[in-house]
């Protein structure tokens, strides 16, 4: 069978750990990796996310703090609420890595491919955070890959090409 | 603000512990078009030195590896040994059980990663002997194993 396309480079920029406190958790990076504590970034609801939970409209919020540890993004992540793949991940695990991320250019031919290879969405939603002009700033999608890949993978479109990559 | 333990631009790895490493390195590479890696197994105690929980241990494991970028994608099947590695797969199933910074200088991280309440889990030394491996109980406190990866000057 052929690849996943879309992928680009192959490059993964993001690691992400479901935490149940963010802010405790963010003291502690903070103390051992010498980095500023950034403003904690809290994701709104479907009114403005579109997001769903296996198919579903879901209201799930997250409670975020985000550095760049290199060429890659280490995100610490609360939800705020059921009905959504993070909340389950910390449910069942507690806290720990819960995906990595791939930055695509067109998530929609990119989560057919990953279909393609069983591995459906199980959760998207758009960036929280208009353009000017009303815009999204991007959206980002899971993909149901944990049994064969051994953990969620992510892709994440911005876009605006000029942004400051998330 | 402190100065960095552990600096932030050294993340270099992601490892994921699986039941099959052979099994899971050939689902890598057919869905993202990767070569096939070479299967690496680490030795016993005699050569790799292994400590487990401060006593001389027997586990080993074989090793896949991928490169992503800044980040390489390590796939570790581990033997039946009680290991950092074993423990997590037994808990959790497979999944992602460390991220890796490299260090210039175990000893003085470690220290300094005590004094913070991060201790040391397990440890040994590369197939080749040509550098250590070090992986933290850091998972209460970030949410993920550290392991530190230091390669020896020559």
């Amino acid at each position: 069978m052929e690849p996943i396309n879309g992928l680009g480079d192959k490059v993964l920029c993001q690691v992400c750990i479901v935490v149940d406190d963010a802010d405790k958790f963010a003291k502690r990076y903070s103390e051992i990796f010498g980095v500023p504590i950034p403003e904690a970034h809290v994701t709104d609801g479907f009114s403005e996310t579109q997001a769903t939970y296996y198919g579903k409209p879901t209201e799930a919020k997250a409670r975020i703090y985000h550095w760049h540890f290199g060429s890659v993004g280490v995100e610490l992540l609360q939800p705020l609420g059921p009905g959504s793949v993070w909340q389950d991940w910390l449910d069942e695990h507690g806290p720990s890595v819960h995906h990595v991320a791939f930055r695509v250019k067109d998530t929609e031919g990119v989560a057919k491919e990953f279909a393609r290879f069983g591995y459906p969405v199980t959760q998207q939603g758009f960036f929280t955070g208009r353009f000017d002009n009303g815009g999204h700033t991007g959206v980002y999608t899971y993909l149901d890959t944990i049994k064969d890949l051994g953990t969620t993978f992510e892709l994440l479109e911005n876009y605006d090409p000029k942004a400051e990559p998330r | 603000m402190n100065a960095p333990i552990l600096k932030p631009e050294a993340l270099c790895q992601v490892g994921f512990v699986v039941h099959d490493v052979e099994a899971t390195a050939k689902k890598y590479a057919a869905a993202f078009g990767l070569p096939m890696p070479k299967i690496i197994e680490t030795p016993g105690y005699e050569k790799a030195k292994t400590i487990v929980d401060g006593k001389p241990s027997e586990a080993t494991a074989k090793l896949a590896f991928f490169q992503t970028g800044q980040l390489v994608v390590e796939l570790i099947q581990p033997n039946k040994e009680p290991s950092a590695w074993r423990n997590h797969l037994d808990e959790h199933g497979e999944g992602v059980h460390h991220i890796a910074f490299r260090v210039p200088d175990t000893k003085a991280t470690e220290a300094a990663l005590v004094k913070e309440g991060i201790k040391t889990d397990q440890q040994g030394l590369f197939v080749d002997g040509s550098g250590m491996y070090t992986y933290l109980d850091s998972a209460p406190q970030l949410g993920v194993v550290i392991e530190l990866l230091e390669t020896f000057k020559r």
